[in-house]
């Protein structure tokens, strides 16, 4: 072999792609000649770095709010077309679907009452099997401060969502920040668990039931609180700063 | 027992208890669970995120493929069958997520432009963001030609074969080894 047919071989070389007896060639040449040589070895380093890179590349922000703001009016739309089934065994995807479906049953008047009253039951029924859904429900931005905190057992590493209803745990080597909405943060340290309650304009509320955080409001009194196992804590000036600390257990 | 079976057994066990996690996760999001869906994406956004940036270079498209990935995985999900394994066909999904913006690009480009020239779909990319010691490999990958970005991305990141490349992207076997080596050249090249 040559240096123009090892060179134009190299890749194929280096891809595993020759065959045995052009292998031999390839190798035979590479000790005689060291500018061949050389390219190989360039490549093969390349091959290696590339080999390096790290398979997963976490975006900036999360992403995640986006997705979940176009899957819900879907998901609602499809829950309109199964009009012909039966209510899936699966209790997530099977209360809405009844739902809908009953929605557009005929009622005679002399039913009314007790369509009511079995609406009213399917509702309490389901609603508990509802609230795994709740990703569609408003929440705050957390990021990772330190370590890696959870949202309802998924770590945040580095920006994630706390919605109503979710516990936000740190263990004890990590620490999170809460944006709360558009009036100020929370700093929540290390083996403390927090749970946001409400986010309506007018109460912004969370739930510390273990642990200790500070918060930071720029706002007008009393929108924000923070429940403890033994008192509320309320904003009472426009610029706050808040420290609680639950030792109750979780 | 030997050396092997006492590392190997644990690590088995992990994958297979991940893997019987995952699969009740992708159950779960089939029947149209958002918070089974929810932790599918938590696992995987790193790895699509990954192929969209290096394909695109450009961090707000991948931001916005990335959604658009997870989102036809979502619309597509009930139609999943488990003959591949969740992550291959996740992957597979992402990559045409990423391939139909590009072709989609070039066919914008062609209509502005009103040329065949492919010199000038070689517009100079948005700069991936720092990647630390990698940050030099990133960054020349980043400033590949798009075609042969793709090709290097797809054959040496993530292991696909050149049939499978040329099919995806509508050329030949031979096209797609050239794209390679021309893209493995300009890395050699910037990386000296």
């Amino acid at each position: 072999m040559n240096c123009t047919a090892c060179i134009a071989s190299l890749h194929d070389y280096v891809d595993g792609a020759l065959s045995a007896d052009d292998s031999r060639a390839f190798d035979a040449h590479i000790i005689t000649c060291a500018d061949c040589r050389s390219q190989l070895e360039s490549l093969q380093a390349l091959r290696q770095r590339t080999r390096e890179l790290p398979r997963e590349l976490a975006p900036a922000r999360d992403l995640w709010a986006g997705i979940a703001t176009q899957i819900v009016p879907a998901t609602v739309a499809s829950d309109h077309e199964c009009d012909q089934r039966e209510p899936e065994r699966d209790p997530i995807i099977a209360a809405p679907e009844f739902r809908a479906r009953r929605s557009r049953t005929p009622v005679l008047h002399w039913f009314l009452p007790l369509a009511v009253a079995a609406s009213v039951a399917i509702v309490a029924r389901y609603a508990e099997r509802m609230l795994p859904l709740r990703s569609s429900l408003p929440g705050w931005s957390v990021a990772a401060v330190e370590g890696a905190p959870r949202v309802d057992e998924i770590a945040v590493r580095q920006e994630g969502l706390l919605r109503v209803g979710q516990w936000l745990v740190t263990d004890d080597s990590s620490r999170a920040k809460v944006t709360v909405g558009s009036i100020g943060n929370v700093n929540v340290e290390p083996n403390s668990r927090l749970r946001l309650v409400g986010v309506a304009a007018t109460d912004h509320r969370l739930e510390l039931a273990r642990g200790t955080m500070s918060a930071f409001i720029y706002a007008p009194p009393r929108l924000f609180f923070v429940n403890t196992p033994s008192a509320t804590a309320v904003t009472s000036h426009s610029r706050t700063a808040i420290a609680s600390r639950s030792s109750a257990p979780a | 027992m030997t050396y092997v079976d006492r590392v190997a057994a644990p690590f088995d066990f992990v994958v297979s208890e991940r893997l019987d996690e995952e699969s009740h996760e992708v159950r779960r999001a089939q029947a149209r669970d958002m918070r089974a869906f929810e932790c599918l994406y938590r696992r995987h956004v790193g790895r699509v995120h990954a192929i969209c940036l290096r394909m695109t270079a450009n961090v707000t498209r991948a931001e916005e493929l990335t959604q658009k990935a997870f989102l036809t995985v979502w619309e597509k999900l009930p139609l999943f069958r488990g003959e591949s394994a969740f992550t291959s066909w996740l992957h597979r999904v992402a990559v045409n997520t990423v391939l139909a913006d590009l072709r989609a690009e070039t066919r914008r480009t062609r209509r502005v432009f009103g040329t065949e020239d492919p010199a000038v779909y070689e517009t100079a990319p948005t700069r991936a963001p720092s990647v630390g010691v990698r940050l030099d490999l990133e960054q020349a990958i980043a400033e590949l030609p798009p075609q042969a970005r793709a090709v290097f991305v797809l054959h040496d990141v993530e292991g696909w074969q050149h049939d499978e490349i040329a099919r995806e992207l509508g050329v030949a076997s031979g096209t797609s080894k050239a794209q390679l080596h021309r893209a493995r050249k300009l890395l050699q090249e910037a990386l000296q």
